[in-house]
Order: C-alpha cells, then structure tokens, then sequence
C-alpha cells in the first residue's frame, strides 16, 4: 500500500481546494452578474446618458422624470426578469439533465414550451379574456396549458414505470401534438393575429413588468425551496437508477417530485415573456465545466450563468439594432451557442 | 447481524426465478452465492437488499423485517460498473451515506472517505471522475462506498469481476476481516470457485430455480455437484495447509 499512499500526497487537488474552487466559481459567476446587470440597465433604445441612469438608480432629486419612468418602470423590470427567467430555466435544465440521466434534455424537451406556445397563441386566435385581470389572460393560459403537457406526459409514462426512456417519448409525443395544435391554429389566424402570435413565441422581456415579475420569482423561490432537501439524492442519481436506489432513494418518486417542479418552473419562466430557448440547454453544462456534478454547487452556479447569459443577451439585443429591441429569444443561442462551443474545446474535464 | 429467510419465492413478471429458498446467513461469515448464468443470484440479493418485491419471509437476527426496514441496515452493491459517470470517486463513496448528509460536509467525514480509498489504493485518484478511471478502479470505488454505509449485512455482486488478482486477494480479505472484526454478515455472488473455497465460510448453491445446497466449502463443492450445477469436470484438492483448491478442467 506505500506506493499509493506515496501518490497520495501528489493528488492533484483536496477537498478544501476543490471547494475553494467552487466557492471562487460562484462568486466570480455573482461578480459578472452584477456587472452585466449594470451594463444591461445602463443601454436601451433611449440613448440616456449613463449619468442620468446611475442618478435615477440612486434616487437622486436631479433625475428628471421622463429618466426615472423608463429606469424604474420599464429597464429594471426587464433585467430583473432577465435574471428570473434566466435562472429559472437553468435550474429546471440542471433538473431535467438529471432526471432524465441525459445530455441532451432541457425545459422543454418534454414539450412544455410547445405547450405554452399553445396555451397562448389559443386564446391570442380566440381573442379570449379572462373576467377579471385581463392582462393575466395570456399568461395564465401558457401556464395552464404547459401543467396540461406535463399532465400528459405524466399519464403515459406513468403506465410504464416513469423510466427515462418511456419519460422522452411520452414528452416527444406531447411536443409533436402541442406543435402541431400551434400550427393549426397558426394557420387559421388572420395576419395580424398571426403576428402577434409569432411575436409572443420568440419570448421576449419586453412584457415583463412589476405586476408580473414578482409572480415569476416566487415561483422560482417556491420551487427552489422545494428542490433542497433534494440536493444529494439528485446528485446520487448521477449514478444511474440502480445504484441510487442502492445506497436509499426511491428514484421514481424523486423523478415524479422533479417533474412537477421543473414544469412549475419552466411555466413560470415562459408564461409573461414567451419561449426563450437554449438557456436551459446551454447552462448546466457550463455550470458544470466549472464545479462539476455536485448539485450543492451545480445548481446555483447553472442559475447564475443562466441569469448571466440571459442578461448578455438582454445587452445584445439592445445593441445590434439601435433604437429597437430584437426579441431576447433570437439572441440567446447565438450567445450560448459560442460558449458551449468553447467549454467543449477548452474543457480539461468530462464533464458528462 | 444474521439474515435469515423461509420460503423466499421472487418472481419477474409471470416467470419465477427462484422459488422456496430457505437461507440462514449466519454473522461474522462471508456467504459465498453460486450458480450458472440467469441462475438467479442478482435477483436473489436484491430481493435481500429490499429493493425487489419477493414472497416469503425474510428476517434479520431473528425479527421479520420489510423490504423498507431492511434497506436502512443492508448495504447492496450492483453488479454493472460499466458505466462511467461525471461525479468523482469521493463524491460515490460519500453519497454511501445520503441519508445523513447535511447541507454542509464536515472535513471528518471526508477524511473517513480519503481513509477507506486509500485502502483501496484510490486516495491519489479521490477528485477524478469515475469515467475517468479504469473499471476495476470504479468497482472498488462502490465496494467502498456499499463499506462507507457501515452496514450490518453486506450484499456484493460480483464485487470482483473487473479486478485483478492482487486486487481480487485483498478486496476478499478485507470483506473476511469486517465479517468477523465488525460482525457483520457479507454476502457475495461469484464465479470464481477457487475463491469461493479460499474465502467464503458458506456457500449457497443455486440450480434451476432452487437452492441446491448450502454449507461449509468442503461439503457443497463436489465433483459431482460441480459436474451437475455447471457441467464442467473438475478437480478438486484438499490439504490442511492450504485447503481447498478446485480447478477446473473441461466442459463436459
């Protein structure tokens, strides 16, 4: 046993310094984050000048009131949700890779964005209006329509025993139905309904307000919460199903308990700003590039490089077209995209 | 602690694999589990593990237990280390003891999971992860992480499959000497009958959906059962110095 316990000694990295890492990752991750919130309040398509900005920030008498309207009323909610929805999707992504034991998965590989999509464009086509909050009409309507697919998708593999396979193609199914509803009812709208329709499936944070952020955040908190006591039998099945149920968790009850939140989480994110794609792919891997597979650390650091990608994107799309905002879903793959691309040239380590 | 059943059937499907297997594994003992191919040993320890639905009664030290109270004192190791996964060695053996794990990992603990890889010969390779090391490495890893729960029975299968022979030696010692330092019962299914008469106390032999036999080495290694159970010829030797010694010859 000498040789070994020699090697030992020459071991890479300890437990200490690994978790000093993580720690490091995570606070870098908030630094940038608070950073490119900054930058994103600081630009849009009225040209203020960053003085009047930080003035109107810090509720300076001096602030005119044209200034404080559109950093109060209209930048700060954007970022906000940005952020919101950003590490909403993240961690459902983080959830869904895991649970569904694949690479590939994200939010809506089940088909609950195809749902939402849906659930909107439905009552966008039928000019529907709920009876009291009208406003709330076409959000409340993707989110009931995405509890529906996960509904679903519930249903049908339930039949079989909620493996990860049986899970994927009942949500394959969901996503071709739900899609192919949207189309039909794309199809039967008049070109301007149609619009607007299109317009809501390319997600965009010009709808988020403080009416409707606090919803969408305390969803986030809500499942959040819901998640923690979770953390390690989440991590444990990283293992595969057999071993987690080895060393003591019940893995379809922990599957199903996931499911719910990540369409919670996932409806909660697309309800007010539509279907913002690749951020939920995109951001646990990266995450995972940087602190690994334990979910104590890959969970708030996928939520943070969602919120951050998110708000890059937010920068983007305020920026390619001055004077306009290019709907954030458009931006975000081309964000994410170059990151995963790099993390997987560059990336020492496995880390899938 | 002992583990005992009595007319232990386990079904998959409308298929039985195993029917009225009436076990006695006695503490302290490493219990040696044979059998062909699809005989029925996996099935059989999970069913033990609790992790497999089975009828008839299974007890520990005497008291009938359910599949959810056995799980809590058993620890059970999957045979397939095949898959390779992003969590590191000490991130496995560390989740040996999900159930008490806090929020926030104490350095104690670590340094008891450091302890055991290095008994294993790991310590240098605790922060790679398992697809990053070789498949006998990822089968110690779960072998220490199935000792990390501190169980009071011990279920392996197949623990050395992937092993080499020095690694086969002391992954056998070390399971004979928790048998008997911490009094634990440790059940192992095998192939290797030379093994099995060096290291196990029992042997349970199973054949064509029942228990053929169960007893000391000497008494269920025969030839002729060898000859029946697996169709192969075999040779066995037996001295006091290094007791009993099978080779096998030809299929017959």
């Amino acid at each position: 046993m000498t040789a070994e316990s020699g090697a030992a000694e020459a071991a890479p990295t300890s437990y200490r310094t690994l978790s000093a890492r993580r720690v490091t990752s995570l606070v870098g991750a908030g630094v940038l984050l608070v950073l490119c919130t900054l930058v994103d309040i600081l630009t849009g398509p009225a040209m203020l000048g960053m003085g009047d900005v930080v003035k109107s920030l810090l509720g300076a008498q001096s602030a005119s009131a044209m200034t404080n309207v559109i950093v109060w009323d209209i930048r700060l909610p954007m970022s906000l949700m940005a952020i919101t929805v950003g590490a909403a999707l993240a961690i459902a992504g983080v959830i869904m890779q895991t649970i569904l034991g694949n690479p590939l998965a994200s939010p809506y590989t089940l088909g609950f964005s195809a749902a939402a999509g849906f659930g909107a464009a439905i009552v966008i086509l039928t000019g529907f209006t709920l009876p009291i909050l009208a406003w709330l009409t076409v959000p409340v309507s993707a989110f009931a329509a995405t509890l529906v697919s996960a509904a679903l998708v519930y249903g049908l593999s339930r039949a079989r025993g909620m493996t990860p396979e049986v899970m994927i193609l009942a949500g394959i199914a969901t996503l071709f139905l739900f899609q192919s509803l949207q189309s039909m009812v794309q199809y039967l709208a008049s070109p301007e309904v149609l619009q607007a329709i299109v317009f809501w499936l390319f997600g965009s944070l010009l709808k988020a307000s403080w009416d409707n952020l606090p919803v969408t955040f305390a969803i986030l908190v809500f499942c959040v919460a819901a998640i923690l006591p979770d953390l390690w039998r989440l991590t444990a099945l990283r293992m595969g199903d057999e071993r987690a149920a080895a060393v003591g968790v019940n893995v379809t009850r922990l599957r199903v308990r996931m499911f719910v939140i990540v369409a919670l989480l996932t409806a909660g994110a697309v309800a007010f700003v539509g279907t913002i794609g690749f951020v939920g792919l995109v951001a646990p891997h990266i995450a995972r590039g940087f602190v690994g597979e334990d979910q104590r650390a890959l969970l708030p650091m996928a939520a943070l490089t969602g919120a951050i990608i998110m708000t890059g994107a937010s920068i983007l799309s305020k920026l390619i077209s001055p004077g306009s905002v290019i709907p954030i879903g458009i931006v975000t793959a081309v964000l994410g995209v170059p990151f995963l691309f790099g993390l997987i040239v560059m990336g020492k380590r496995r880390y899938w | 602690m002992s583990l005992s059943t009595q007319n232990l059937t386990i079904n998959h499907g409308p298929l039985t694999v195993l029917s009225d297997v009436s076990l006695d594994l006695q503490e302290g003992q490493v219990t040696g589990l044979i059998g062909p191919n699809g005989v029925g040993k996996s099935s059989l320890l999970k069913a033990l593990a609790g992790l497999a639905p089975s009828k008839g009664t299974i007890a520990a030290n005497e008291t009938q237990m359910t599949d959810a109270q056995r799980r809590d004192i058993v620890a059970y190791m999957p045979q397939d280390s095949s898959a390779g996964s992003s969590l590191t060695l000490l991130e496995v053996v560390l989740l040996g003891r999900i159930n008490s794990l806090g929020f926030r990992v104490g350095q104690d603990l670590i340094d008891a999971v450091e302890a055991l890889l290095d008994d294993f010969g790991l310590a240098h390779l605790s922060h790679r992860t398992l697809d990053a090391v070789s498949g006998g490495q990822r089968q110690l890893t779960y072998l220490a992480q199935a000792l990390f729960r501190e169980p009071r029975i011990l279920l392996l299968d197949e623990p050395t499959a992937a092993l080499d022979l020095r690694n086969q030696l002391l992954v056998f010692e070390t399971l004979r000497k928790l048998a008997r330092d911490k009094n634990i019962a440790v059940v192992v299914a095998l192939h290797d009958l030379s093994l099995t008469a060096q290291f196990c106390d029992q042997v349970v032999c199973l054949c064509n959906g029942r228990m053929d036999a169960a007893g000391p080495p000497e008494d269920v290694l025969t030839k002729d059962r060898l000859a029946r159970v697996y169709g192969i010829a075999a040779d066995i030797t037996s001295d006091s110095e290094k007791g009993l010694r099978i080779a096998a010859l030809h299929a017959i």
